[in-house]
């Protein structure tokens, strides 16, 4: 008798040891996100209580190095089941080499918009290799300390925008904390200014072929921008992205042009910051947004465990997990659905009313030189007034018509 | 123990050391293979097929080459790098190892306090290169930068410019810093040269009314040109290969506008892409990588014949 019972506790105990190591399917998931963890964690907690046979492993990588990091394991026949990969002529260089599952057809990709899957489809084939996480948007961010101390209210048209730019310095503070050093950032000011010029129909009217950079709208636009350059920091040639931050974070600086993932850190640097799209043309014209897909979730092609793998996937293309990316994130979530309860999400998704594809990141970063490459360069040489909108504008047109 | 026997056991001691020489060197010959050799092999082969992004495709011989060196809208980019690397070599042969030379020959006097300069002009060469990248693009910061603030106190505030942010300046701010770091690592080989000069041949000239200048140029010069050989070459190799500092200072993308670009740089946004600057194309980047190290071999083996064939034997 006894005997038995000691078979009956090994064989239980056995059990329970071996049970969830049959049924377990455990999934590796890569990201660059490493300020994310702690959130993703709860994520896959909630998608592994609804899925028990289901266990998710997140590992994020140095943001700088993820591509390498991937694109490595990848060609070595590797790397996770779960991909977060970034969007647009990113995703293209690994969906086009077969790396990834195509989704459509696989995935309910009902809740979202034909714009926010044009970042993960590939130009080829037509497929969606990735579920679109969330969209960045760039705006104007403003001390609003700054702007009651000074009297001045938000402006609204360019007119008053350098009218309030003016005043500030004048006042002793400098009125744009944005620098040039770092190419990206002078590209995001530009998605600020330009759309405002250039017009809700130049992006269909470049990327079809049917004018280009040279296009008069466009020209006015880069001139615009080389109007701000008395208002940017002493010496912003050489003003990197940690020193504009540094300056608006500290109040020597009124206005940052960012994109949307700052307000976290200009909230928990204590600023108090307003959110305002860039300036209209004139009065009563829009005043439009750039935005872009930020990136997706894919699954590894070579995944042995694609099944799994896919009904991850399926959960990030609904609403309970755009609520949890929402609240968890502070993202503006791609899947529609969720509802922000932070005021300055809420306030970003309702500029979304008058949005516009970010550019060069949306339509030329597929061939190299990037459009963002040309841009960069060109934008720095217009600011510091080596050279003229007219020929930054052929430079671009150029380039791109050379790109491959 | 007769003669023979003596014989014997001496070639067998031999056979043996040799034996375990061979043992010991087995281990290093075998990392330097597999982490050294066998990448340097399959970037040779890498360079020679088509490439879609990150899988190979078909062999296409010379074509990324070709692509390379011919195609106009990349060769442009190509010869600007090469160019910056140039501009990179002289100048540090000019500043870094010209006053290294000129502060060995100091030292060598044996001037007071003779060992805190040695240690002072070292300490820079022991510092890691991230480091002093950091530290002085802060130095070099345009508003809360220790350069510019020293200006304007100093009453030359017209001369404060955003110094990494122009095309004229930042490649000069580099090489100053690059200089800074390095120069103390020549000033040692120098002065260990002059050093090893017979001290009779000096007090000889010095004695037959030599001045200093003559006895630098003619006694001294001559007989530390092995040392010579040896920096010039490490210079040049150092010059193409120069990566960290641009890259730490002013990024991958060679800002502003192509005026930091260095082969390496270029080298790595090919292969592996950027966030700017598009994806990857291991097939050219792997041609540009060969090119480097032919480039770099073959004119290291000149210089090295050329400047070996001028160096005189001290007897």
């Amino acid at each position: 008798m006894k005997n038995h019972l000691t078979k009956a506790v090994i064989a239980a105990t056995a059990l329970s040891i071996a049970a969830p190591a049959f049924a377990q399917t455990e999934l590796s998931f890569w990201s660059w996100r490493q300020e994310d963890v702690a959130a993703y964690g709860e994520i896959i907690a909630a998608f592994e209580a609804e899925n028990p046979e289901i266990s998710v492993t997140y590992t994020a990588h140095e943001a700088k190095a993820y591509n390498t990091i991937l694109t490595t394991a990848l060609a070595g026949g590797s790397g996770p089941d779960i991909i977060h990969t970034r969007a647009y002529g990113s995703l293209e260089n690994i969906s086009s080499a077969g790396y990834l599952e195509p989704l459509d057809g696989q995935v309910d990709l009902s809740l979202l918009s034909a714009d926010e899957l044009l970042g993960t489809t590939l130009r080829a084939d037509g497929h969606v290799y990735a579920v679109p996480f969330a969209s960045q948007t760039v705006v104007v961010y403003y001390n609003m300390d700054i702007f009651d101390a000074q009297g001045i209210t938000a402006p609204d048209t360019w007119d008053e925008f350098l009218a309030v730019s003016q005043q500030l310095k004048d006042a002793g503070i400098t009125p744009l904390a944005n620098g040039t050093a770092d190419g990206w950032t002078v590209e995001i000011m530009s998605g600020a200014f330009m759309p405002n010029f250039y017009g809700s129909e130049f992006f269909g009217d470049v990327t079809s072929g049917a004018t280009t950079f040279e296009d008069p709208r466009y020209v006015t636009a880069l001139g615009k921008m080389a109007e701000l350059a008395p208002f940017m920091p002493v010496g912003f040639e050489g003003v990197d992205y940690a020193t504009m931050k540094a300056l608006f974070n500290s109040g020597a600086a009124a206005m940052f042009v960012g994109g949307s993932w700052e307000i976290n850190g200009f909230r928990e640097a204590g600023v108090n910051i307003g959110m305002m799209p860039g300036p209209s043309a004139e009065a009563g014209s829009e005043r439009m947004v750039a935005t872009w897909m930020d990136g997706g979730y894919a699954v590894n092609a070579a995944s042995e465990n694609k099944e799994a793998a896919l009904a991850f996937i399926r959960f990030t293309a609904t609403t309970p997990f755009a609520q949890m990316l929402t609240d968890k994130l502070n993202n503006i979530a791609a899947v529609d659905g969720a509802m922000s309860s932070n005021p300055d999400l809420q306030q970003v998704a309702n500029f979304h009313s008058a949005a516009t594809p970010y550019i060069m990141l949306v339509a030329f970063r597929f061939d190299k030189p990037t459009g963002s490459s040309l841009l960069q360069d060109g934008l720095q040489q217009l600011m510091t007034g080596s050279k003229t909108a007219e020929e930054v504008a052929a430079d671009v047109t150029a380039g791109i018509a050379a790109a491959e | 123990m007769d003669d023979s026997e003596y014989t014997r056991a001496k070639r067998r001691r031999a056979r043996n050391l040799k034996l375990w020489l061979a043992f010991l060197l087995a281990p290093p010959a075998a990392i330097l293979i597999i982490f050294v050799f066998l990448p340097m092999a399959s970037a040779v082969v890498y360079s020679l097929y088509d490439w879609n992004g990150l899988v190979r495709k078909e062999f296409i011989g010379l074509d990324n080459f070709a692509d390379i060196l011919f195609n106009p809208n990349k060769n442009v980019i190509l010869f600007n790098a090469f160019g910056n690397n140039v501009k990179v070599f002289v100048t540090l042969m000019i500043v870094q190892n010209g006053i290294a030379l000129v502060l060995a020959l100091l030292l060598a006097r044996n001037p007071r306090g003779f060992r805190f300069y040695q240690v002072v002009f070292f300490l820079p060469v022991i510092l890691s290169t991230v480091i002093i990248g950091f530290q002085w693009k802060m130095f070099l910061n345009p508003i809360f930068g220790l350069v510019n603030k020293a200006l304007h106190y100093a009453g030359l505030s017209e001369w404060a410019l955003p110094w990494l942010g122009l095309p004229e300046t930042a490649l000069p701010s580099m090489l100053l810093v690059n200089s800074w770091h390095w120069f103390g690592f020549p000033t040692l080989v120098f002065l260990a040269a002059i050093h090893r000069i017979p001290k009779d041949f000096i007090e000889a000239a010095r004695l037959d009314g030599a001045s200093e200048w003559r006895i630098a140029r003619e006694i001294i010069w001559p007989l530390i040109a092995p040392a010579v050989t040896i920096i010039v070459v490490l210079t040049f190799i150092g010059s193409f290969n120069w990566f960290e500092i641009p890259y730490i200072m002013n990024g991958l993308e060679g800002s502003p506008q192509g005026s930091t670009d260095m082969l390496g740089l270029l080298f790595y946004r090919t292969a592996f892409g950027s966030v700017s600057a598009g994806g990857s194309d291991f097939g050219s980047g792997s041609a540009l990588a060969v090119l480097m190290f032919i480039f770099i071999f073959i004119f290291s083996i000149i210089a090295t014949k050329y400047l070996t064939s001028r160096e005189v034997e001290m007897s």
